[in-house]
């Protein structure tokens, strides 16, 4: 199947997993929530296909390389880490609430790529690096965990009254892991992001050295990303040493992954800098 | 006022040391660095102007936002995290250390009596091959004994045992913070013996000099680089494919001379310097002939933007070329005023004799319209003859002793994260007695130090792969009979 197909497939079966969870959260209805999962591990396929079929397509016009090269080959890869990690962390956090809150990301991010332009593109010299791949893959790695954690901020933020008990009343609040799971979870994740985050920093950093002979030169989306770091490393501080807990942590977790999104995409649609895609 | 100093010196130490001091610079450092994203960096002064107005650029300028990174503030708050990192790990490392070389205590009562996971089993058989069976599994699950209490022998009814895992994630936070000092280390050796600069090379022009804009000097490289030439490489569609100088490069004193091709992410290194594609572009060369009226001596020019040239008559009079234009135009309103055919005049060039007190009446002179010269009652008649336009590529040149620091606290910082992060020191006490029914009774307190939460899951996990790897000895055989027996046997 075309690419194009794949992707459009892979944008409705996600519709239709979201769908799914929050008939599961709103009803209670166990059923649903595994369709929610099966749908969700359906369209992980169809995008996987969708990914290697670009790869190959542009290997058939001689022009191959990793599909991680403009901004739209990075949305539908961020699209697909974020559902990868939702579907690992669905199997630890045992509640299906989280996908109702992470599966709209991915199928919001996924389904903004019909607004751009999706033709394969050569590679300008400065793509032209092994460290292309191993970078793309890491950061993204490290934003679909920020993101996921946020996913379960959200649902403690919703769930939880300002002193940290569980707010009464409702269905949806019957199937939510108690408060503390919730946050530590979400701390949990971070703990994974953040060093997927750093391995992002620090191959760009060697890109940079190799391509423009400097590891670091204060680049908008360079300074953005250390200010991204800093915050989840002022986070994991806060919690581990400092024994944060609760809303405080949950609150510098969300103003986290907002620096992320505008590290991502602020920066490139704001911002001027060296990276390939600002003005794509 | 001894007592005094000194125990604001020890508030002092005790602030630099304090994580909640970590946690505030963390946030400062991201709120700042905001600033240097919003206000354009190392811009010239004029853009700020008009950006920002005079005052606006000059409380920027003041403030230092023109140039944030670098700036003594920011420096401040590096160095400030830098002490941070230091003395947070010189105060609380030598504790853990200790701790970890140190014998745990031999009594496994307080682990027994308050650890949140606990287990205990019954174990029947033949006492020396359960015991096999449960130091294979418990070593599996719960890493290298370190304390023995009592000795497994048989015939001792009692032992207990200190189990670990993953010791060495205790020490993952101090390799991660000694690797982010190892950077910031590098980072400044780099700032302070390190250099940077451009080298745009022609087609054939050779240089063994940078100019470091920095610190306004030029620097020998004790090397020479030439370069041969400069090649543009294009996919079908018109897009770039690959930017390639190939250069020589020559050491005079040991009479190497290397070939080679820089391209973009393929940088060269040659004694300790290294040279990176950096940019590209064209500049032009002129022809020009210059006639003295009252001599009549009449030279060819061959010269190049801001290159001062000497003028025929022996009065030792020079001349600059200021500025270059591939196609000239004379706006619309103009063209009533003049005598050209067209507005589009071609290459020209806008000379400018040069004295002490700087540049005289500069003046166009056209090659398509030699003979148009506005200053025929000047001394000189200039004519440009012809125009060559010469390819150049500009190469980083960079100098980084900082760099192998930087890199090797890159990756022991990643180490550190592994250990601190993704793994957990875990602590497990084991005691073993046979009861007065002849079973073996294992009780089991398991904790993991820096994950509590996370390790409920896992030690529950752990307990049913126990009873797996032990599921022969489990079931009580009746009236002594040895054997197993299935189903639900136990009372």
């Amino acid at each position: 199947m075309k690419e194009s197909t794949l992707i459009g497939l892979s944008i409705l079966i996600y519709l239709g997993s979201w769908v799914f969870y929050l008939i599961h959260a709103i009803v209670r209805h166990r059923l649903s929530g595994k369709v929610g999962d099966l749908l969700a591990l359906a369209g992980l396929l169809a995008h996987t296909a969708a990914i290697a079929s670009r790869w190959i397509e542009s290997h058939r016009q001689g022009i191959g390389h990793a599909p991680f090269s403009n901004l739209y080959e990075s949305m539908v890869f961020f699209s697909w880490t974020i559902v990868l990690i939702c579907l690992v962390s669905l199997r630890r956090l045992q509640s299906r609430l989280l996908g109702a809150v992470v599966m709209p990301m991915a199928f919001l991010a996924l389904a903004s790529t019909s607004l751009m332009d999706r033709q394969i593109q050569p590679l300008v010299p400065a793509l032209q690096s092994n460290w292309l791949t191993a970078h793309v893959i890491t950061c993204f790695l490290g934003y679909a965990a920020f993101a996921v954690a946020f996913g379960a901020n959200l649902l403690y933020l919703g769930t939880t009254s300002r002193k940290g008990k569980r707010k009464s009343g409702g269905a949806i609040w019957g199937l939510m892991p108690a408060p503390e799971v919730l946050d530590e979870f979400s701390y949990r994740i971070i703990a994974v992001g953040f060093p997927m985050l750093t391995l992002g920093i620090i191959t760009g950093a060697a890109w940079a050295n190799s391509a423009w002979g400097s590891y670091w030169s204060w680049d908008p989306k360079e300074t953005w990303s250390l200010i991204v770091w800093f915050i989840y490393a002022g986070y994991l501080h806060a919690r581990i040493v400092r024994g944060w807990r609760g809303r405080r942590s949950v609150w510098l977790s969300v103003v986290g992954f907002c620096a992320t999104l505008f590290c991502y995409l602020g920066v490139n649609l704001l911002l001027s800098g060296l990276h390939s895609y600002a003005t794509g | 006022m001894k007592k005094t100093l000194r125990s604001t010196l020890d508030r002092l130490e005790d602030l630099l040391s304090s994580t909640r001091f970590t946690l505030f610079l963390c946030l400062v450092l991201a709120g700042v660095s905001i600033v240097g994203t919003l206000v354009p960096q190392n811009g010239r002064p004029e853009d700020y102007e008009a950006r920002y107005g005079q005052t606006g650029a000059r409380v920027l300028e003041f403030l230092g936002f023109t140039d944030l990174y670098h700036s003594a503030g920011f420096i401040l708050l590096l160095s400030l995290l830098g002490l941070n990192l230091a003395t947070c790990t010189a105060r609380r490392f030598p504790g853990v250390w200790r701790s970890l070389r140190r014998a745990a205590g031999a009594d496994p009562e307080p682990a027994l009596a308050h650890w949140k996971n606990q287990d205990t089993l019954e174990l029947w058989g033949d006492p020396e091959r359960v015991d096999v069976d449960l130091e294979r599994a418990l070593r599996r699950l719960f890493g290298r004994p370190t304390v023995r209490a009592g000795s497994l022998e048989a015939g001792a009814s009692r032992f207990a045992r200190r189990f670990e895992k993953n010791r060495l994630s205790r020490l993952g936070p101090y390799l991660a913070h000694a690797s982010l000092l190892l950077i910031l280390l590098g980072g400044l050796l780099g700032a302070l013996f390190g250099f940077r600069a451009t080298l745009i090379l022609h087609e054939g022009e050779e240089s063994s000099t940078v100019w470091i804009e920095k610190e306004a000097r030029n620097l020998d490289l004790g090397f020479a680089i030439r370069c041969n030439r400069f090649v543009v490489e294009t996919y079908p569609d018109g897009s770039p494919k690959e930017y390639r100088s190939e250069v020589t490069v020559s050491d005079p004193r040991t009479g190497t001379t290397i070939d080679a091709a820089i391209r973009v992410n393929h940088p060269l290194s040659f004694r300790g310097v290294t040279l990176y594609q950096s940019t590209y572009g064209s500049s032009p060369d002129f022809v020009l002939e210059v006639e003295d009226r009252q001599s009549r001596e009449r030279v060819e020019i061959r010269t190049r933007l801001h290159a001062p040239f000497l003028l025929p008559g022996g009065r030792g009079e020079r001349a600059i070329a200021m500025d270059f234009r591939e196609n000239l135009v004379i706006p619309a309103e103009m063209m009533r005023m003049t005598s050209f055919p067209r507005e589009d005049l071609g290459p020209a060039v806008r000379i400018a004799i040069v004295d002490d007190r700087g540049f005289q009446n500069p003046f166009w002179i056209l090659k398509e319209f030699p003979d148009w010269d506005l200053r025929k009652a000047g001394p000189y008649r200039f004519r440009f003859l012809d125009l060559h336009l010469l390819r150049y590529t500009g190469i980083e040149v960079s100098k980084d002793p900082g760099t192998p620091l930087v890199w090797a606290g890159c990756i022991l910082l990643v180490l550190g994260f592994l250990l601190s992060l993704l793994m957990d020191h875990e602590v497990t006490w084991v005691t073993r007695e046979v009861t007065e029914k002849g079973a073996i009774r294992v009780r089991i307190a398991s904790r993991a130090v820096r994950h509590p939460l996370a390790y409920e899951a896992r030690f529950a996990a752990k307990k049913e792969r126990l009873r797996k790897k032990l599921s022969p000895w489990l079931e009580e055989p009746l009236d002594g009979q040895s054997g197993v027996r299935g189903g639900d046997g136990r009372k």
